[in-house]
């Protein structure tokens, strides 16, 4: 088995002096869809952010995760400092948030989104434009050119969605960050997001999908991590876990989500 | 749509009443009226961008009146003639008549136009770009810097600000240069302190959030993620203060540590006519109060307009 792209060990998220996570163990391999499934307050997000080295103020994260940085020197992502992290941002690790619409800043357009991203990490001002047409074409958005122009009131919610996946994915991060991304869509477009996170994985990347919906993470995803009391409860194959879970919490969670084990 | 309107009799009116031409009582309806007539209509929206519509047209006919100055006065504004002192309004040759020493009231009002908006505009640009700045770099600063401008900010705020302009003034000695300079470092407070707290709010967005996870500097999430977006209520605040700037440059050359009291300025006239006000030369004090009057009136207009349709629109503006 190749080293995984993401090695969480004893995470540990600190909420105001209260433990919301409390070692969790976690290994993200290349080519899978991996969702950490949870209740809502389970601390799945706060885990996303951790990881993403993102915690919101006052919040602290403890434990290692050990980050393949492809030079051949893993790193902590958790011990790294603030400039080294920054590098990391966006190269290797993409991180997508729940809140669609809200995570494009209202006043630029599409087209400065992916600009100011290929901007930060050096690419070369000749190379801006194709790759943002490309980034946007491979997230299944039709009409990428004039899309560049478009400001984020303009777009649906789907598309907006869609919008932050190519932006987190413009840089071909190997791990990918997905937190709730589909919970505010409808159906159609919730399957249409999904079915990108999967191509990622198709491609050789890592993706993280975070969703308290049993169903979505049972239909798209390779493995589940099931989250409760700030550990990993349960974890292993997509198929097995929904169809034969052995912990008290995790039947408790499939009978309610009412999918019974078929796939 | 010209004809259809007869709403340019009242600007026909106040033309006919005034005999001079560009007489600056008569710009306000005469700039408007013009618009009229050129088919220009206020768009049917609210009271305020009705409003702000008119604010920006008399601001740009002063502005108008201050650039052309040299070629609408007709006389020069400093040339003294002792011939014609203290002339009242409507004599021949000097509309709006003269001052104590036979100098061209209308002359010295227009130039004294490009003295005062020309200062106003710089300080409160000045005065802006430096708030935000300041209120910026506090907001996503270290808490050393940050507490360091907000409390600069309160300390200035409790002090008479006209006071401490005067003696900065005082000490650096009457010239544009200075007047400019004082009225910022004493009116930068409220803007820092706005920006300060909209950079802030902002920076719990879901976006600002999503930029720094994609790896852009902080340099970066600051001047193209959380500026622009804290700029609406700032462009507000900005209207305010050039409307704030041209009444300190009037203040301070009206004491007398403003413009130098040889070059005409809104102030400088107001200084120089006070001795007169109960001589009956009412009009040598009248003028330029009116002036500054429309000016401010305009711009705060505008900045109400700014400030509703920031609102009304919300982030997206």
């Amino acid at each position: 088995m190749s080293p995984p792209v993401l090695d969480v060990r004893g995470l540990v998220v600190a909420a105001g002096g209260r433990r919301v996570v409390d070692g969790l163990d976690l290994r993200l391999a290349a080519g899978e869809v991996t969702a950490l499934v949870g209740r809502s307050g389970s601390g799945k997000s706060l885990t996303a952010r951790a990881l993403a080295g993102l915690p919101p103020e006052g919040v602290r994260a403890a434990g290692s995760a050990v980050l393949d940085t492809g030079d051949g020197r893993p790193r902590d992502l958790l011990a790294l400092p603030e400039p080294e992290l920054r590098r990391l941002r966006g190269r290797r690790i993409g991180y997508v948030l729940q809140e669609a619409g809200a995570s494009l800043n209202p006043t630029v357009t599409v087209g400065v989104h992916l600009r100011e991203t290929l901007r930060a990490h050096g690419t070369p001002r000749s190379g801006w434009r194709a790759r943002a047409v490309d980034a946007l074409r491979r997230a299944g958005l039709p009409a990428p050119e004039e899309l560049l122009a478009a400001r984020p009131f303009e777009l649906s919610g789907g598309q907006a969605q869609r919008v932050a996946i190519a932006l987190a994915c413009v840089l071909d991060p190997p791990l990918l960050i997905a937190d709730e991304v589909t919970s505010a869509l409808d159906p159609v477009a919730q399957a249409r997001v999904l079915d990108l996170l999967r191509a990622r994985a198709g491609a050789g990347g890592a993706v993280l999908v975070i969703t308290h919906d049993l169903a979505v993470a049972g239909r798209w995803a390779d493995r589940v991590a099931v989250l409760d009391g700030g550990r990993i409860a349960e974890e292993g194959p997509a198929a097995a876990v929904l169809a034969r879970p052995r912990h008290p919490f995790t039947a408790a969670l499939v009978r309610a989500s009412g999918i019974g084990g078929s796939r | 749509m010209p004809g259809v309107r007869n709403g340019g009799a009242m600007g026909d009116d106040t033309g006919g009443r005034t005999a001079a031409p560009a007489a600056p009582r008569a710009d306000r309806p005469r700039g408007l009226a013009v618009l009229r007539r050129s088919g220009w209509r206020p768009p049917p929206v609210g009271g305020s961008r009705r409003g702000a519509a008119a604010g920006t047209a008399v601001l740009l006919a002063l502005a108008a009146a201050a650039v052309l100055a040299p070629w609408l006065a007709g006389h020069d504004p400093l040339a003294t003639d002792t011939g014609a002192v203290g002339l009242p309004p409507g004599s021949p040759g000097h509309p709006l008549g003269t001052d104590a020493l036979g100098r061209d009231l209308l002359a010295r009002l227009l130039h004294g136009a490009r003295v005062s908006l020309a200062i106003g505009f710089a300080a409160g640009a000045l005065t802006v770009a430096g708030g935000t700045a300041l209120g910026a770099l506090a907001a996503v600063g270290p808490r050393w810097f940050d507490a360091a401008v907000t409390r600069t900010a309160d300390a200035l705020l409790a002090l008479p600000m006209v006071l401490v302009a005067l003696a900065l003034a005082a000490v650096a000695g009457p010239s544009p240069g200075t007047v400019v300079a004082a009225i910022a470092l004493t009116a930068w407070m409220p803007v820092a302190l706005v920006a300060r707290a909209e950079v802030s709010a902002l920076r719990g967005r879901p976006f600002v959030r999503a930029a720094t996870s994609l790896g852009l500097s902080r340099t970066r999430v600051l001047l193209r993620h959380l500026v622009p977006n804290a700029l609406p209520p700032i462009a507000a605040i900005a209207a305010f203060e050039v409307g704030h700037a041209i009444l300190t440059e009037s203040t301070l050359s009206f004491l007398g540590v403003g413009v130098p009291p040889n070059r005409p300025s809104w102030g400088n006239l107001l200084t120089d006519a006070r001795a007169h006000l109960l001589t009956g030369q009412w009009y040598a004090v009248a003028l330029p109060a009116a002036a500054i009057v429309a000016t401010i009136l305009a711009m705060n207009l505008v900045a109400t307009g700014l400030d509703r349709r920031g609102a009304a629109e919300g982030r997206t503006w």
